[in-house]
C-alpha cells in the first residue's frame, strides 16, 4: 500500500496540495457568501492534510499522520462554532454575504 | 501542568454551576480557581517536579512558561474581579461566559508551554474557539454579530495559513518537536527553500494572531464590537498568549535558520509601529482607539522577537506584557463604568469625569500614562528594556519605535485632557460598585509594584 503512495513523487504531493491551498486561500479573499468562504478554509485545512499524509508516507514517520487527526478534530469544532455564528448572524441580517456587515467600518 | 488541570475542571464545574442556575457562586468559583492556579505556578516557579517533567515532551512547565502563566492569570483574575458588574445583564449565558473565558485561559497556558508544534497549534485553536463564541455572546447586537463573524473567518483563515506553514516544516526538518526541528536547522547549515518558505507562513499565521500589520484588518472591527469585557480580555490574554508563542517557537526552533525570518518581523515591527499610531491619532470612539494602542503595542513586542535567544529578551517581553495587560485592564474597567452609565463609547464620555469621581480618573490617568511610557510609570521601564535588548543589532527600528512612542502620547492624553480639562457637558452619575473599587485598587497597587522593582520580574527568565 505504501509503495502504491510512493510510485508518485513527493514533489507532485507537494504541488497539488499547495494548488489546493491557494484555491483556498483566493477564495476566502474574493468570496462574497460567508458560507462560501467557510468552505474554503476547510479546503485549506485537507490541503494541509493531503500534504502531512504524504510527507508522513514518505518519512516513514508517524507523527505526521496523528497530526492530521487533530487537524480534522479542530476543524470539526471550528465549523461548528463558524455554523453557529453564521446561523445567529443570518437570524438577526437574513443574509450572509459579509459586505453586508458593514456597522463597524467608520 | 497542575496550573492547568485547576482552570480546566474549574471551568467544567463553572458549566454546572450554570446549569444548575447557581449565579451567585460563579464569580467566586473564578475567582478562587484562577486564585489557585496562581499559587501552584508561583510555587512551581522554583521547583521542578516529577509530574511536570513527565509530559515535558508536549507540554514543559519552565520557568518561562510558568512566568507567562502568571501574567495571565493575573489579567485574568482582574477581568473577572470587574464581573459580577460587568456580567450584570447576561441571565441564562453566565455559566458559559466563565467557562469559556476559562477555556481559553486553558488554551493560554498551552501556548506558554508547547514543546511540540501539534500543542501549539492545539494551544490557539483551544484559545481562540471560546473567545468566537464569546464575541459574540450578544446574540441580538448586531456590531457583537458581526465581530464574532470577522473574528471566525480571520482566525480561522490565519490558522490555515499556520498549519500550513508547521506542514512545510515537518516535511523539511521530520520533526514536530522543538529541539529537534533546531538540531536539524544547525546540522544543516543552511535552510532549504521549503523551509524558508514554512517559516515564513508560521509568522503571518502568528502575526495574524497578535494582529501586527498588515495581518491586522480584523482586530479594531473585532475589538470594537465585542462586549467591553470580551475586548478587555482579547487585549491582554489573548496578545500576551501571542507573543509568548511567537517568542517560544523562534528562540527555542528557528534561531540559526537564517536573517530572513528576521527580516520579515523587521519590516512587520516598522509597519506595525508606523501605522497604528498613525491611524490611533484619528480616532474618536475609545474602544477603536484601544484597538489600535494594542496594535501598536505589538510592534514594540516585536522587538523582542527580534533579540529571540538574546539574554534578557525574554525579561523584557514578560515585563512588557504583565505592564500593558494589568493598564489596559485598569482602563477598560474605567471605560465599563463610564461607557456603560453614559451610554457613549466616545471620547466625549469621559468629559469632566475629574470633578465627578477622582478616584476612576486618576486611575485611568495612570494607566494611560503607562501605556504611552512617560518615564516614571512602568511602562517607561518596559518600553526601555526592549529597545536596550533590540538595539545592538536593529538601531534605526528602536529610533523608529522612538518616535513613535512620542506619537503615541497625543493619543493617550486626549483621555487625560477630557477629564481634566474639558467642562461637563451631560449630566449623569457615575456611580462605583465595591467589586470594581477593589479591583481598580489591586491593579494600581500592581503597577505601583512593578514601578518599584522591575529589575526582580525582568531578571526572573
Amino acid at each position: 500500500m505504501l509503495d502504491v503512495i510512493k510510485t508518485i513523487p513527493i514533489e507532485y504531493y507537494v504541488y497539488l496540495s499547495s494548488l489546493l491551498f491557494c484555491i483556498g486561500v483566493f477564495g476566502v479573499l474574493i468570496r462574497r457568501n460567508a458560507i462560501v468562504v467557510l468552505m474554503c478554509v476547510e479546503l485549506m485545512l485537507n490541503a494541509v492534510n493531503l500534504m502531512l499524509a504524504a510527507f508522513s508516507t514518505y518519512l516513514s514517520d508517524e507523527q505526521g499522520q496523528i497530526m492530521v487527526f487533530f487537524i480534522m478534530v479542530v476543524a470539526a469544532a471550528e465549523a461548528a462554532v463558524g455554523l453557529g455564528i453564521l446561523v445567529m448572524v443570518f437570524r438577526n441580517t437574513k443574509t450572509t454575504d459579509i459586505y453586508k456587515l458593514d456597522k463597524l467600518k467608520f | 501542568m497542575t496550573s492547568l488541570l485547576v482552570l480546566f475542571f474549574t471551568a467544567v464545574i463553572a458549566l454546572f454551576a450554570g446549569l444548575f442556575k447557581k449565579r451567585q457562586w460563579l464569580q467566586p468559583l473564578a475567582l478562587a480557581g484562577t486564585g489557585v492556579a496562581f499559587g501552584i505556578a508561583l510555587v512551581d516557579i522554583n521547583t521542578s517536579s516529577a509530574f511536570n517533567e513527565r509530559y515535558a515532551s508536549m507540554l514543559q512547565f519552565d520557568t518561562y512558561a510558568l512566568a507567562f502563566t502568571v501574567v495571565a492569570l493575573l489579567a485574568t483574575a482582574l477581568i473577572f474581579g470587574l464581573s459580577r458588574w460587568g456580567f450584570r445583564e447576561l441571565s441564562d449565558t453566565l455559566g458559559d461566559n466563565y467557562a469559556l473565558f476559562l477555556f481559553s485561559l486553558c488554551g493560554a497556558l498551552c501556548m506558554f508551554s508547547f514543546t511540540n508544534m501539534v500543542m501549539l497549534f492545539l494551544g490557539i485553536e483551544i484559545l481562540s474557539i471560546p473567545l468566537y463564541v464569546l464575541a459574540g455572546s450578544r446574540r441580538d447586537d448586531l456590531k457583537s454579530n458581526e465581530a464574532a463573524l470577522k473574528y471566525f473567518l480571520m482566525g480561522a483563515f490565519a490558522t490555515g495559513i499556520l498549519l500550513f506553514g508547521i506542514a512545510l516544516v515537518y516535511g523539511s526538518t521530520a520533526s514536530f518537536d522543538l529541539h529537534q526541528i533546531h538540531a536539524v536547522i544547525t546540522a544543516n547549515g543552511h535552510s532549504p527553500n521549503m523551509l524558508s518558505a514554512g517559516i515564513l507562513l508560521i509568522l503571518i499565521g502568528l502575526s495574524f494572531k497578535v494582529s501586527a500589520v498588515p495581518f491586522h484588518m480584523w482586530a479594531p472591527d473585532v475589538y470594537t464590537g465585542s462586549p467591553t469585557m470580551i475586548t478587555a480580555f482579547m487585549a491582554t490574554v489573548v496578545k500576551t498568549a501571542g507573543f509568548a508563542a511567537f517568542y517560544r517557537l523562534f528562540s527555542t526552533a528557528f534561531t540559526g535558520a537564517g536573517d530572513f525570518w528576521e527580516v520579515a518581523v523587521a519590516m512587520v515591527a516598522g509597519l506595525t509601529l508606523v501605522l497604528a499610531n498613525t491611524t490611533a491619532i484619528f480616532q474618536v470612539n475609545f474602544k477603536r482607539m484601544m484597538a489600535y494602542s494594542s496594535i501598536s503595542h505589538a510592534g514594540y513586542l516585536m522587538l523582542a522577537i527580534l533579540a529571540a535567544g538574546q539574554p534578557g529578551a525574554g525579561g523584557a517581553l514578560l515585563y512588557y506584557t504583565l505592564v500593558y495587560s494589568i493598564a489596559t485592564v485598569c482602563a477598560f474597567a474605567c471605560f465599563l463604568l463610564v461607557s456603560e452609565q453614559n451610554l457613549d463609547e466616545t471620547f466625549t464620555a469621559f468629559n469632566g469625569l475629574s470633578k465627578k469621581q477622582p478616584l476612576i480618573a486618576a486611575t485611568m490617568a495612570v494607566a494611560m500614562l503607562t501605556l504611552a511610557g512617560i518615564p516614571p510609570t512602568a511602562g517607561f521601564f518596559g518600553k526601555y528594556f526592549l529597545f536596550t535588548v533590540a538595539f545592538e543589532r536593529y538601531p534605526w527600528l528602536v529610533v523608529l519605535a522612538v518616535i513613535n512612542a512620542a506619537v503615541s502620547i497625543y493619543y493617550y492624553f486626549k483621555v487625560i485632557i477630557a477629564m481634566y480639562f474639558s467642562p461637563e457637558e451631560n449630566a449623569y452619575e457615575v456611580k462605583i460598585p465595591w467589586s470594581i473599587r477593589l479591583t481598580l485598587a489591586a491593579g494600581l497597587i500592581l503597577i505601583a509594584l512593578l514601578t518599584l522593582m522591575p529589575s526582580s520580574v525582568y531578571n526572573l527568565i
